[in-house]
C-alpha cells in the first residue's frame, strides 16, 4: 500500500529527485577537490527537498491546484489513521538524504566539535541521531499542522480573528525553530544532562506536533 | 419496508461556540433514492456532505450511514461510496490512465469494462494529461473513477457547475441510471435546477442551517401546485 503511493510521488517529484541527483554529484566532485566537509553545502539541498514536496503530500485545501487533495484521500477506503501513517512515510522518504548525510558527516566533524566540547561519548551520538530523526517528525508534522491552520484561518475567521491566529501560528513555528536551534547549539557543549533535556525537548515537540497535525488532517473544523 | 440507507437524527453542527452551520436537521433517505440537495450558497450544503463522509465530526445529534456513523472511520464502509466534490483534485503530471489506475487499486469491486464504457461514453481520452485537461473534463475523469466502483451510495457536491451541457446531462442520466436499475443511492447537492426535476425522486432543501422541506418530488410539486420547480425552489427559499 504504501509503496503503490511512494512509486507516484516518485514520478511526480521526477525533476526534483534529478536536481539532487546532481547536487550530489557536484557535492561529491567538491568533496574529492576540497575534501569532505564539502558535503556540509548537500545538507542544504537535502533540506530543500525534505520541505519541498511536503504541499503536495498534504493536499489541504490551502494548496497549489493539481496535486492528491486531502478529501480525495480521506475518501479513499483506508482506515484514516493509517492513511496519515502513511503521509509520514512518503514525506521521510524525502528526509532520508538529510538523514543519512548527517549521520556521515557526523564522525568526520567529531574532531571539530571535540575542540569545542571535550571528548565525546557514544552516548553524544546516540542523543544526536535521536535528536535528528525526532527532528525530522517534528519538522514534518509542524508543515501539515501550518497547512491545515492557514486552511482554516483563511476560511472561517473575522479578520481581526485571522491575523491573531497567523501571528499565532508563526509564533509557534519560529519559537519552536529558535528552541531547536538554540537546544542544538548546547548539544554536545553543555554535558550529559543537557542532552538528556534536548533530547527529551525535541522529542516532546514532535509527539505534540505529530498528534496535532493528524487531528488537524483528520478532521475538518 | 424500504431499507433506510442514510439516517440523520437532530443533527447539529457548529464552528467555535457561535457559528452554527446545521441545527436539527432531521431525515431518512432510503435505498435507490435520488435526492437533490438544495439552498442558498452558505446554506450548510457542503457541511452537511462533509458529515455523511465522516470529515467532520457532529457537534449534537447523530448521523447514520448504512447503519455506521462515518466520523468514527468504519473505512471498508467507503469502498461502496462515491465522492464527487470540487474539492477532490487529482495530481497535474498523471494521465487519466495513470489516475484511473491509481485509485482502481484501493476498491475491491472496481469495474474495467464500465471503466471502459465511461471512457467512451463521456469521450475522454484516457492518455491525456490531467493538467492540460479544462476543469469540466477532469470532472469527467472523477465521474469515470467514481461510478466504476460500483457504488452503493453517491456523495456529490456541486460538480455539474463546471460540466458543458451535453456533459451534464450525460452524468445527470448515468447517475438516474445507476439509481433506478442497481439501487444507487444519490444525495446531489447543487445550485443548477435546469432538468433536475427529470432525474431527481426526492427534495432536500435547507436554509441557514435548517430543514425547510424534506419531500417526495411529487408531493413537493402538488403541494404547491406549481410545475416550475426552479420557481417552486426559490419561493420555497424566500418565505420566512
Amino acid at each position: 500500500m504504501i509503496l503503490h503511493f511512494i512509486k507516484r510521488d516518485f514520478n511526480t517529484h521526477r525533476l526534483t529527485w534529478a536536481i539532487i541527483g546532481l547536487a550530489t554529484l557536484l557535492g561529491l566532485s567538491l568533496a574529492a577537490v576540497f575534501g569532505i566537509a564539502a558535503l556540509g553545502i548537500l545538507l542544504y539541498a537535502y533540506f530543500f527537498l525534505g520541505i519541498i514536496p511536503m504541499y503536495s503530500l498534504v493536499g489541504s485545501n490551502w494548496r497549489t491546484q493539481h496535486v492528491m487533495s486531502r478529501n480525495y484521500m480521506l475518501s479513499l477506503p483506508l482506515k484514516r489513521s493509517r492513511l496519515f501513517l502513511i503521509i509520514q512515510v512518503r514525506a521521510l522518504v524525502f528526509w532520508l538524504p538529510f538523514i543519512v548525510l548527517a549521520m556521515v558527516l557526523l564522525p568526520f566533524a567529531q574532531a571539530e566539535m571535540e575542540r569545542l566540547s571535550g571528548k565525546l561519548s557514544v552516548i553524544d551520538f546516540f542523543v544526536f541521531l535521536l535528536c535528528l530523526l525526532f527532528n525530522v517528525i517534528w519538522f514534518i508534522n509542524m508543515s501539515i499542522k501550518m497547512q491545515i491552520s492557514f486552511e482554516r484561518i483563511t476560511s472561517y475567521l473575522t479578520q481581526k480573528q485571522r491575523a491573531l491566529k497567523s501571528i499565532g501560528s508563526m509564533v509557534i513555528y519560529i519559537g519552536g525553530m529558535f528552541v531547536i536551534g538554540f537546544s542544538f547549539f548546547g548539544l554536545f557543549a553543555l554535558g550529559i544532562w543537557w542532552d538528556i533535556l534536548v533530547l527529551t525537548l525535541v522529542a516532546m515537540l514532535s509527539f505534540f506536533f505529530f498528534s496535532s497535525a493528524r487531528d488537524a488532517w483528520l478532521y475538518q473544523q | 419496508m424500504a431499507e433506510e440507507v442514510i439516517e440523520i437524527n437532530n443533527l447539529h453542527y457548529r464552528i467555535g461556540k457561535s457559528k452554527v452551520i446545521l441545527e436539527a436537521i432531521d431525515a431518512s433517505i432510503s435505498k435507490g433514492s435520488f435526492v437533490a440537495l438544495l439552498g442558498e450558497n452558505g446554506a450548510g450544503k457542503t457541511t452537511l456532505l462533509d458529515l455523511l463522509m465522516g470529515f467532520r465530526k457532529p457537534t449534537g445529534g447523530r448521523i447514520k450511514v448504512m447503519g455506521e456513523e462515518p466520523y468514527l472511520d468504519h473505512w471498508k464502509q467507503r469502498s461502496v461510496i462515491a465522492y464527487l466534490s470540487e474539492k477532490v483534485d487529482i495530481p497535474g503530471d498523471w494521465s487519466v490512465r495513470e489516475f484511473l489506475s491509481f485509485n482502481s487499486f484501493f476498491y475491491e469491486d472496481y469495474s474495467t469494462d464500465l471503466e471502459h464504457e465511461l471512457l467512451r461514453e463521456l469521450r475522454t481520452e484516457p492518455d491525456n494529461r490531467v493538467g492540460n485537461l479544462s476543469a469540466g473534463e477532469i470532472r469527467r475523469v472523477q465521474i469515470i473513477a467514481a461510478l466504476s466502483i460500483q457504488p452503493r451510495i453517491a456523495v456529490i457536491d456541486e460538480i455539474s457547475a463546471v460540466l458543458d451541457i451535453i456533459g451534464r446531462r450525460k452524468f445527470m442520466r448515468l447517475l438516474h441510471e445507476q439509481s433506478k436499475v442497481n439501487g444507487m443511492t444519490v444525495l446531489l447537492a447543487t445550485n443548477i435546477l435546469e432538468d433536475l426535476s427529470n432525474y431527481i425522486s426526492d427534495v432536500f432543501l435547507i436554509s441557514r442551517g435548517k430543514l425547510k422541506v424534506f419531500k417526495k418530488l411529487d408531493v413537493f410539486l402538488s403541494d404547491r401546485d406549481k410545475n416550475n420547480f426552479s420557481q417552486l425552489v426559490a419561493d420555497t427559499l424566500e418565505e420566512e
